[in-house]
């Protein structure tokens, strides 16, 4: 038995204007401030003006979202009692009203009740619904049943995933209007977000025949429109299908798992403060390697991104599998040029004296990170510190 | 090594002990676990047993007598037969936990945090010499 968890999902054009048909009429909006200055939250409050639904506003949402933010939404939209909670912004907005919607429903839990196993959370939706609409278009938070929480673990900011079915939002509206904002490098960076849940789906332990066909759907999206939407941001095809993209590639990821480009990516941020975006982006050519290195007699890496560089046409039909396979690094490494993304973690402003100095921190992280066990070949610690230094410089992974 | 002997128990903990990926992954790790396995198939009754972990090292497996409760971490239990599919990796444990083939009680945050030395015992466990039932 296995399952495949997914929202309502209204894409497109006009696609906000589907709030007029969701029941209910009080809502707390969930937000930043940047979101409010770039004139998208008023976007959102006309239509709901429009639709004479009342709403308050919680905008203090800020990047990787701490605990304390969650708890304190959490006690305005208790007092407020909405019968919908509307997230408009980017991951950390998402995963703050996924927390903030858990403790709505049930005020006696705590970020710590929020795991995969609390049976509790499959009953989310009786006081208020979920609606997701997603500003950029990389997380895939839309779409998934996880939130990335921060709390300080004595100094050190460690990245909780906290995780249930449950927390799928019920709605993702996936209107272009909003992404075609974004900044090239934001653009970029959330793009290759979208490769990383693909790529590290369709290897992980979790995967399955519904969420592959969505990660490849989304790779193809990616490799074809990134460039576009990075040369020209007003693209509107780009941007719906970027958009698109992201939520399939959300999808993929949170019904199969990401595996140590996850890991050892969330850690790289957390320690230096790099956007996960660039952090998952750079680790993944060279967790792609480790993978594809793997010698395993069941292992199934070579295979999968065999066929998956068939079926874009990035390799010939007749190719062997380990050279089809290796084609998809290829492959990554124009793309990075193309939209001038970092190759390594040297370009990020990291030196080696830092990585040095954090090497021992971060591989702890790592064995700590719950999508480090969901890779097809499980790093030991060298292998682990041997990742970040090849990451480092750039070399290909030879082990 | 027929399953759920003093002798098979015995030879688990060395197994975890023999898998430096286990050492490396729990290094921070302090807590015990509890196996209950429910009566399922060829096993007529229930059979609990304790693992001592501790900083990476298996301190100690042994049966637990009836009614006896001691201090543990965490708890998973499940019917017989699907321990045997994760012993045979015909079951990954993950999904066994997520799908309710098996239930696992305890501290659940810090749990999380150790997915990857619960594979490292699991896959010390499939590296026993086990005779199933």
């Amino acid at each position: 038995m296995w399952y495949f968890y997914s929202p309502n999902i209204i894409y497109g054009e006009d696609a906000l204007d589907f709030l007029e048909n969701i029941e209910g009429s009080k809502c707390f909006i969930i937000t930043d401030k940047v979101i409010e200055d770039l004139g998208y939250l008023k976007i959102l409050t006309d239509k709901l003006e429009k639709l004479e639904k009342t709403y308050q506003i919680f905008n203090e949402v800020q990047p990787d979202p701490k605990e304390e933010v969650v708890l304190s939404a959490k006690e305005k939209c208790l007092s407020y009692k909405p019968d919908l909670i509307i997230a408009l912004g980017g991951g950390s907005v998402i995963d703050t009203s996924k927390g903030v919607w858990v403790m709505y429903e049930y005020p006696e839990f705590g970020i710590d009740d929020i795991h995969i196993f609390n049976n509790a959370l499959y009953e989310l939706g009786k006081k208020a619904k979920l609606i997701a609409i997603p500003t950029t278009s990389g997380t895939g938070a839309d779409a998934t049943y996880a939130a990335v929480i921060s709390r300080n673990n004595n100094g050190v900011w460690q990245k909780l995933i906290q995780a249930h079915k449950g927390l799928v939002p019920n709605f993702s509206i996936l209107d272009p209007i909003f992404p075609k904002g974004m900044p090239p490098g934001l653009t970029v960076d959330t793009g290759m977000d979208v490769v990383a849940h693909a790529m590290e789906a369709l290897v992980a332990n979790g995967r399955n025949e519904f969420s592959d066909a969505l990660a490849l759907k989304a790779i193809e999206l990616v490799f074809k429109y990134l460039p576009i939407a990075y040369k020209d941001g007003n693209n509107k095809d780009a941007r719906d299908y970027l958009h698109q993209a992201a939520t399939m590639a959300g999808l993929g990821f949170s019904n199969a798992n990401v595996h140590i480009g996850h890991t050892t990516g969330h850690c790289l941020g957390a320690v230096f403060n790099i956007p996960h975006g660039k952090c998952v982006g750079i680790m993944l050519k060279y967790v792609t390697e480790y993978c594809l290195n793997y010698t395993a007699e069941d292992d199934k890496s070579i295979e999968i991104y065999a066929k998956m560089a068939k079926q874009l046409g990035w390799a010939k039909w007749d190719d062997e599998d380990k050279k089809a396979a290796f084609s998809v690094i290829e492959k990554l490494s124009q793309l990075h040029k193309i939209v001038n993304f970092p190759e390594k973690i040297k370009d990020i402003g990291i030196t080696r004296e830092d990585l040095d100095k954090n090497l021992d921190s971060l591989v702890n992280l790592c064995f700590q990170d719950a999508s480090g066990s969901m890779c097809p070949r499980l790093p030991s610690k060298a292998d682990f510190e041997n990742i970040y230094r090849y990451a480092f410089e750039g070399k290909d992974i030879d082990f | 090594m027929k399953i759920l002997t003093e002798e098979w128990l015995e030879a688990f903990g060395k197994a975890i002990n023999d898998n430096p990926a286990y050492k490396e992954s729990a290094s921070w790790w302090e807590g015990d676990m509890i196996c209950v396995i429910e009566p399922s198939g060829p096993l007529d009754h229930e059979v609990r047993f304790l693992l001592g972990l501790f900083h990476g090292e298996c301190t100690g497996v042994r049966l637990l007598e009836k009614g006896e409760e001691p201090e543990a971490e965490f708890t998973l239990s499940g019917p017989y037969e699907n321990w045997v599919k994760i012993a045979k990796k015909e079951l990954d444990t993950i999904q066994g936990v997520m799908s309710g083939k098996l239930r696992l009680v305890g501290n659940m945050a810090k749990l999380m945090r150790a997915t990857r030395a619960a594979q490292e015992i699991v896959n010390s466990l499939q590296r026993v010499d086990t005779e199933f039932l």
